[in-house]
């Protein structure tokens, strides 16, 4: 080229950054449903290898569970986005309703999280954290921008009351969860930000009430165990110390499938439950683990880039509080696991064994693909409808 | 759209980014703790997991067996069974444990007691696995194994324990094992980790222990969380103690010990061809099993402190004045010397010597007697007479030739005592006195200094018949042989076959002093007529000893000694016999002492003849073995 040209030709016609990655959530949600069947596989792998190398007890049943969870999460997906924001007080409606048959019902045992309905059995707390963050979304939709006390005392009603009752069963993981996902929901919405700064700081100074009022005994001895676990290896430190052997134990390739000697010979206590993950870890080691991490990781990054795209308030709030939850599971169970949360007895699904978590995992995928669909929908306030 | 749409969309996008910030971070600082868990910290968590899965067991080998030279079984092993519990660390699990156990087992008190010390509820978490109830019948053993599915941790393992069934007949040669002691402890940890781990303490147990116990083998075994074996990774096997064939026969030991049984006292028959103890006998004895499964305090105590001392071997612990037996020595010494054996010495009863009035034990004297003479009827005078000519020294080595003041065992096998043969260089380095010609006199009958145990008395004997430089064996050979098997035959043992060589005393002398030791037993006025054997080819030849344990007082003397009868036991004369048979050509030799016996030939005798007779009854040759002419 003969002449020097200083001024860099900008072609219109080439998409920018936001427009590519609209295009990425714009291509069918290929990517969101094969890295669900990654982790589903992972799972069953996982009870499989608790089994000792066998499809029973937890094989079979956590397949079946998979199905059930795929029929519901297209279930939930083909229903339309209004009919989900008319009913969107109900599920929550529901639950509290549920949480408080267990609360004056009591079966007489000191731990009691089910409702057993014949030889099923249903944990309303695990949904719970799905209701709260519709019945906020739609909250949060009709009343955006209004500002006012309403948003800060209805909300917080919203989250206070299912998360005492599920602390009384007594569940801190998840009454703390559905806190959090709660206020993130709520932030994420619109609260105002001198609301935000003001619950910050309560939440901070309530921290020393929360140790000695709040919390039990055995949950005091847990969270102490969880900052020096070695000082009481056969005691409440016991599960910490052994599920940090087995996931060390892995190294970097993991010792093999079926080849942990820490699940399979049971120094791995509740292993195909809440230390499912751990038995993953030790078989499949760093590789497998950090794959893992990455595929929940890319899950949330899916939800939240699709929440900058959609046009209704309502589906805004549910991707990104959806994807919250999602962040939840993972990032409390891998971290309990491994020592830098206390044992607070949080499932990972679909990993862990348990229908509950595993159908709302599932519930919420549903509801993140019901978003997906209708990403383009523009949803009028319905605030005569408000309850 | 609306500004006001625009500005709730923009604080929402700004918000769930965030958000997703945040949850980026904390999902960061996951996966950088799995990289510090499984990457950095991967060493120290494998080895922990090793640590929980991989126990190291100790593989007791068995014990080696010990045979008599017949292979009779003397010491073996008897298994039984144990119930090893692993305690459950958690309260309840060891009630339910406990209460379950008790329902299946039925214990009786002491094994109810047993299990509810590891078990109980309060008993805290012991870690495992413990060995606890011995299970004695085959119903109890399968009780426990086919209720093995409700009994998560307990389980039944066999395990050895040394048996003697020779029991108390062979009780100090044998030795016993017992439990490992703190003490023992102090000296090797690894013994904490060995259940039933027993150790020889005395006799051949002790003395052979390195070869008896043979190696302990380990083995490297993956466990479950509960304790419970899943497969074995790497094994190191557990070398079997060898076997070990004495050269005692336990039918003649046996015999020996009914002799004995009322005495207190020790017997001792060696073959005089190879040197092979074929009994060694002492009593009272006691019974080794009791020490195997640990003996309680007061059996202990009236063991140890019994004045009869019956956990002391007599036969080659036991320390006595030799006293006439010890002339045929001085005999030789004189003959030896050059002292013409047809020399008289004239016997009036007494003669003064360093100013003491020195007796014959025959008041009335013997008379003018020759050496065959004054052997055969073991004339005192005769013998103070020959050791003042000698002088002590020369009667110290000839002593020494013949096995006295040393360890007789050429095997070590057995924890001797030595004896003592007294020299002038001796009293003066011990008392710091010079040595006075009354000790010389006193050595010459066998007393004073001189101290020999039967053993001795035995390989004397054994020399002076064979004039061979004998020295007592015990153990024929060892066998490595599975302790299930058969016993070895003694030609798998292996031993050695070189004949002692000749021992440095001329063949004269020595002939002519088995001549007189017949004398003393076939003459009509040799001291042990009374046990003469009155067979033409299975003559015995030998020497009485009558020893003295108290001082007779001139006052005493003067008012007659009393007979041995009168006084109380512990003050009676010790009864002593040595002796061997065939005359032509010996093969067994024997030495008996009977503690306050009272007269060797009344007591000793007999039961050195009856000891003879039934080795040569047993026929306890060795065919391999005869003696040949001495070179």
């Amino acid at each position: 080229m003969s002449g020097v040209d200083f001024v860099r030709e900008v072609d219109e016609n080439v998409p920018g950054f936001r427009e590519r990655l609209e295009g990425l959530v714009q291509t069918p949600p290929i990517y969101l449903l094969l890295a669900l069947l990654v982790l589903v596989s992972a799972g069953l792998a996982v009870q499989f290898s608790a089994a000792g190398g066998s499809g029973q007890p937890w094989f079979w049943p956590h397949a079946i569970r998979a199905l059930a969870g795929c029929a519901l999460m297209v279930g939930v997906a083909l229903v339309d986005i209004r009919v989900w924001l008319r009913f969107a007080y109900i599920p929550l409606a529901i639950t509290l309703a549920l949480l408080l048959v267990l609360e004056f019902i009591p079966s007489g045992l000191a731990v009691d999280r089910w409702i057993r309905i014949g030889s099923y059995q249903f944990q309303p707390s695990e949904p719970a954290k799905l209701a709260l963050v519709l019945a906020l979304a739609r909250f949060f939709h009709d009343r955006r921008g209004r500002g006012g006390l309403l948003e800060l005392v209805v909300p917080g009603i919203m989250i206070a009351v299912p998360a005492f009752l599920v602390w009384r069963q007594p569940d801190l993981g998840t009454a703390a969860a559905i806190v959090a996902v709660g206020c993130v929901t709520a932030f994420q919405a619109g609260l105002s930000l001198r609301v935000v700064v003001a619950g910050t700081v309560a939440a901070v100074g309530a921290l020393p009430l929360l140790w000695w009022f709040v919390l039990h005994e055995y949950q005091r001895v847990r969270v102490r165990s969880f900052l020096d676990p070695e000082s009481d290896p056969l005691g409440a430190g016991y599960h910490l110390l052994q599920s940090k052997i087995a996931v060390g134990s892995g190294g970097a390739f993991g010792r093999g499938f079926l080849g942990g000697s820490q699940t399979q010979l049971a120094f791995l206590p509740e292993h195909h439950t809440d230390f499912a993950f751990t038995v993953f870890a030790e078989e499949f080691g760093f590789a497998g683990a950090l794959a893992m991490v990455a595929i929940y990781a890319l899950i949330i990054l899916w939800g939240v880039v699709l929440a900058q795209f959609v046009r209704n308030h309502f589906g805004r709030v549910l991707a990104a509080s959806i994807t919250f939850i999602v962040f939840l599971y993972a990032f409390i169970n891998i971290s309990m696991t491994t020592g830098t949360l206390p044992v607070v007895g949080y499932p990972l699904p679909p990993i862990s064994y348990g229908g509950t978590a595993m159908l709302t995992l599932f519930a919420c995928m549903g509801l993140l693909l019901n978003v997906y669909v209708h990403r383009d929908s523009v949803l009028g306030r319905r605030s005569q409808t408000v309850v | 759209m609306k500004p006001v749409e625009r500005r709730h969309r923009n604080d929402f996008d700004r918000r769930s980014l965030l958000v997703l910030g945040l949850n980026g971070c904390f999902l960061a600082v996951v996966a950088e703790r799995l990289y510090q868990l499984q990457i950095l910290e991967h060493e120290q968590y494998a080895a922990r997991s090793d640590e929980n899965r991989v126990k190291l067991q100790l593989l007791v080998p068995p014990r080696g067996r010990i045979f008599d030279r017949e292979g009779v079984l003397l010491a073996g092993n008897r298994w039984h069974h144990y119930l090893h519990v692993v305690p459950p660390s958690e309260d309840e699990g060891r009630r339910d444990m406990m209460l379950r156990l008790a329902h299946i087992l039925q214990p009786s008190a002491t094994q109810y007691s047993e299990l509810h010390e590891i078990l109980r509820p309060t008993a805290g978490d012991r870690g495992g696995p413990h060995r606890l109830v011995r299970l004695d019948s085959w119903e109890d053993v399968t009780k426990v194994a086919s209720h093995s599915v409700v009994l998560p941790g307990v389980s039944v393992r066999r395990e050895s324990e040394r048996h003697y069934p020779a029991g108390e007949v062979l009780a100090h040669l044998l030795g016993y094992v017992s439990s490992v002691t703190q003490d023992d402890l102090s000296r090797n940890e690894v013994l904490a980790h060995l259940s039933n781990y027993q150790i020889g303490r005395v006799g051949f147990e002790r003395a052979r222990e390195e070869i008896l116990r043979g190696k302990i083998g380990n083995l490297h075994v993956e466990v479950n969380a509960h304790g419970k074996p899943v497969r074995n990774l790497r094994e190191k096997k557990a070398v079997p103690g060898k076997d070990l064939r004495l050269t005692i026969d336990y039918r003649l030991q046996r015999y020996a010990a009914s002799l004995l049984a009322e005495e207190t006292g020790a017997a001792v028959v060696i073959d005089t061809v190879g040197g092979e103890a074929l009994a060694c006998c002492s009593s009272p004895s006691f019974d080794p099993n009791l020490f195997v499964s640990g003996l309680d305090q007061a059996t202990w105590s009236a063991l140890s402190n019994s004045p009869s001392t019956p956990l002391v071997d007599r036969a080659v612990r036991g320390r006595y004045a030799p006293g006439s037996t010890f002339k045929v020595a001085v005999a030789l010494a004189a003959l030896e010397a050059g002292h013409d054996p047809n020399t008289t010495v004239f016997c009036g009863g007494v003669r003064e010597i360093g100013g003491n009035r020195f007796h014959c034990w025959r008041r009335s004297g013997h008379g003018r007697l020759s050496l065959t003479e004054a052997i055969a009827q073991s004339c005192d005078l005769h013998f103070y007479e020959l050791a003042l000519n000698l002088g002590v020294d020369r009667i110290a080595a000839m002593s020494r030739r013949l096995g006295l003041g040393a360890s007789t065992a050429v095997d070590e096998s057995v924890n001797e005592r030595a004896g003592l043969v007294p020299t002038k260089a001796w009293k003066k380095e011990v008392y710091r006195k010079s040595w006075y010609q009354s000790d010389t006199a006193n050595i010459g009958i066998g007393q004073g200094y001189l101290l020999v145990t039967p053993i001795q008395l035995a390989l004397m004997t054994a020399r002076i018949a064979s004039g061979r430089d004998l020295g007592v064996r015990f153990v024929q050979g060892v066998a490595s042989h599975g302790v299930d098997e058969a016993p070895s035959t003694a030609a798998e043992y292996g031993r050695g076959d070189d004949l002692a060589g000749p021992l440095d005393i001329q063949e004269s002398s020595l002939a002519f002093v088995r001549d007189a030791m017949s004398a003393v037993v076939n003459n009509p006025t040799g001291t042990a007529r009374g046990a003469a054997i009155e067979r033409a080819d299975f003559r015995m030849a030998g020497k009485t000893g009558t020893v003295q344990v108290r001082r007779i007082t001139a006052e005493e003397r003067e008012a007659g000694v009393k007979k041995n009868e009168d006084l109380p036991w512990k003050f009676r004369d010790h009864a002593l016999f040595i002796g061997f048979a065939p005359l032509e050509q010996p093969r067994y030799a024997v030495a008996v002492v009977v503690e306050h016996g009272g007269s060797g030939s009344r007591v000793a005798a007999p039961i050195a003849r009856d000891l003879l007779l039934e080795a040569q009854r047993l026929g306890i040759t060795d065919p391999d073995r005869e003696a040949g002419p001495i070179a």
